[in-house]
């Protein structure tokens, strides 16, 4: 029904109006003078011929003659007004459309109008309109769906372990996840973060040298990671910031920063005890090997050497051998232990026999003292599902060390009890004791007293850190009570019943 | 090997005996007049009540340590200008840099080593008059 309107038809269809309208005028004209030129001349002819009565009949058909064409001429111009109005209004409209910048659903309005036109127009209007909706539709949409997102990712970044914030031109803070307020020690409260620097949080101005780096502007858009001490104290923990920014110059996000904030106590503290440990280590690997080539050499380079002198040089090397050999015998057995590569090999035991067996040991070595060796067995002891071999190594350690560190005619008591479901083996002895600040640290590996007596003995604090874990992973506890020159006193517990042992090895 | 400066008077401060044992024993076959110490406290009670020509000292010993007693020793004007070497079992996280410059030390001898060259290195030490190696 809508034909195409393009501007050849509406002149046409003007066109056709105005000479079908001018036409009809002019006809009706033509035909109104031919009746008016008649009536005349027929009173011509006529014997009366007055002339009042002549102009009288034309007068007649004056307003037939004048006005028909002048009625037919209005309709015509309403009829012209009518086609060519909705045109105009278009044509004005996108007159205004060209000349403003408002978008189009502003300016565009529908026409009054039935014609093709006019009722094409208003359909595109309408379109147009429900265009626009359906923009301002999905323009709502995706921004749901990027709150959507934006909610997403900060519980993303919420639920990191790392802290993240982010920083705007003017350093504040914009954005900072949960974690780094606990990085930072700053408490729980999240918004408190947003419009504070970076800076300030991390303390920089108590850092020194390290902060620096931080502190100074990032001018040339570089990844800056830097180790602090948290809330400016090394003793408090070590935390590793990165910062890197954000965006590029040109962005709109130029001079902001990501930063990213890590607790790496753990790990410095796990660095700091292999160095200790390989520190420990070496010490303990070159000391043995420093008198082995030192005898060594000097017994080799001896022109004349009494053989005496030659038998104890070498004796010491051989100690010196042995005690080479059983430190990393010890390291070994130690580090299997640790990395839980040996299982026990638990077998039923009977403690009694365990127990005589270990006495037996070390019985020569407090005769040797002369030390008063006290054992103290109840009549009935329980079998026990235990490792033997390692029970009696960790046994023979602690009753070992008693003797090594008890001076000549002194006293070691061994006594075993067992209360309820556990059995107590106490080692006690009025030796040199442990100091109140080396108590906590008997149990460490490479360990040793600065006590100058300990030193008089050979060892090489691992004795106490391999009995430690053998009673471990018996599911028992080995606890050290002690005051320095009275003594110290040992205690072992192990489970005596199979789940209690079986439940602390898992 | 026989008397090169007999009446060189040496102090040794070592705690581990047989490692004390066979610097005593080389330094005395060498012609040194030696005396031992078995920790660094014993050692810096020698140096205050004795006069020493050179003191060898372990690094690592209960209580006092040898770095202690060489920064003891610089500090005391009687003491300040006396030759120390230092023993050490540490490897590299010894800052010796410190102690040969700082302090002074005239050598660092890493564990193990020949007891020949320490002999050596002890003459040498006096025949230069050199503190630094």
């Amino acid at each position: 029904m809508l034909r195409k309107t393009s501007r050849l038809d509406i002149v046409r269809r003007v066109t056709a109006y105005y000479l079908l309208f001018g036409l009809a005028a002019v006809a009706w004209l033509t035909c109104g003078v031919v009746v008016v030129a008649r009536s005349v001349l027929q009173a011509q002819t006529e014997p009366d011929p007055a002339v009042w009565k002549t102009i009288l009949a034309a007068a007649q058909h004056a307003p037939l003659v004048f006005l028909g064409p002048m009625i037919l001429m209005v309709f015509g111009v309403v009829v012209l007004r009518r086609t060519v109005r909705p045109v105009a209004q278009i044509e004005e409209q996108l007159h205004r459309l060209a000349v403003s910048s408002a978008p189009p659903a502003g300016v565009l309005q529908p026409v009054n109008a039935p014609t093709p036109g006019g009722v094409g127009w208003n359909r595109l209007i309408e379109s147009f309109r429900d265009n626009t909706q359906q923009e301002n539709l999905d323009d709502r949409l995706s921004k749901a769906l990027e709150g959507y997102r934006q909610q997403k990712s900060d519980r993303i970044l919420n639920s990191l372990p790392d802290g993240v914030a982010v920083t705007d031109a003017d350093r504040r803070i914009t954005f900072a996840n949960k974690a780094l307020t606990g990085l930072l020690g700053l408490g729980n409260s999240e918004e408190s973060l947003c419009g504070k620097t970076m800076e300030g949080c991390l303390a920089l101005e108590n850092v020194g040298s390290s902060g620096k780096a931080l502190l100074a502007p990032d001018s040339r858009g570089r990844s800056v990671i830097v180790e602090l001490g948290r809330g400016g104290d090394m003793s408090l923990g070590v935390i590793r910031v990165a910062r890197a920014p954000l965006g590029s110059t040109r962005d709109d996000a130029a001079g902001s920063h990501v930063w990213s904030v890590r607790d790496v106590t753990q790990q410095k503290l796990a660095d700091q005890m292999r160095d200790q440990f390989v520190n420990a280590a070496t010490h303990e690997l070159r000391t043995p090997l420093a008198n082995i080539k030192a005898y060594a050499e000097t017994l080799a380079l001896s022109e004349v050497m009494e053989i005496e002198q030659q038998k104890e040089f070498c004796n010491t090397i051989d100690e010196e051998v042995t005690r080479l050999a059983r430190f990393v015998d010890d390291l070994l057995q130690l580090s299997r232990m640790e990395v839980g590569s040996t299982a026990l090999n638990r077998q039923v035991t009977d403690m009694e026999r365990l127990l005589q067996a270990t006495v037996s040991k070390v019985r020569p070595q407090m005769e040797q003292k002369h030390i008063e060796f006290e054992v103290d067995l109840p009549g009935k002891l329980p079998e026990l599902v235990v490792d033997k071999d390692k029970l009696t190594v960790a046994l023979v350690n602690l009753l070992g060390n008693a003797a090594k560190y008890t001076p000549n005619d002194g006293k070691v008591r061994l006594r075993v009890e067992v209360v309820e479901d556990q059995m107590q083996i106490d080692i006690e002895d009025t030796g040199i004791g442990i100091s109140v600040d080396e108590l906590p640290k008997v149990l460490e590996k490479f360990f040793r007293s600065s006590d100058p007596r300990v030193h008089e003995q050979t060892g090489s604090g691992l004795g106490l850190s391999l009995t430690h874990e053998i009673i471990r992973l018996h599911g028992g506890r080995l606890t050290v009570h002690s005051e320095l020159n009275k003594g110290s006193k040992f205690t072992v517990t192990l489970p005596t019943s199979p789940e209690g042992a079986k439940c602390s090895n898992a | 090997m026989s008397t090169t400066e007999p009446h060189k008077r040496i102090l040794v401060a070592e705690d581990n005996v047989a490692m004390l044992g066979v610097i005593r024993y080389n330094l005395d076959k060498a012609g040194f007049d030696v005396t031992t110490a078995k920790t660094g406290q014993t050692a810096w009670d020698l140096l205050q009540q004795d006069t020493f020509d050179l003191l060898i000292t372990d690094f690592q010993m209960p209580g006092l340590t040898g770095g202690e007693v060489c920064e003891r020793i610089r500090r005391d004007p009687r003491l300040a200008q006396m030759p120390v070497f230092l023993l050490t079992a540490k490897g590299l996280e010894l800052d010796e840099d410190y102690y040969l410059r700082q302090l002074s030390v005239g050598a660092i001898i890493t564990k193990p080593f020949s007891p020949r060259e320490l002999v050596q290195t002890v003459q040498s030490c006096f025949v230069e008059g050199v503190v630094r190696v």
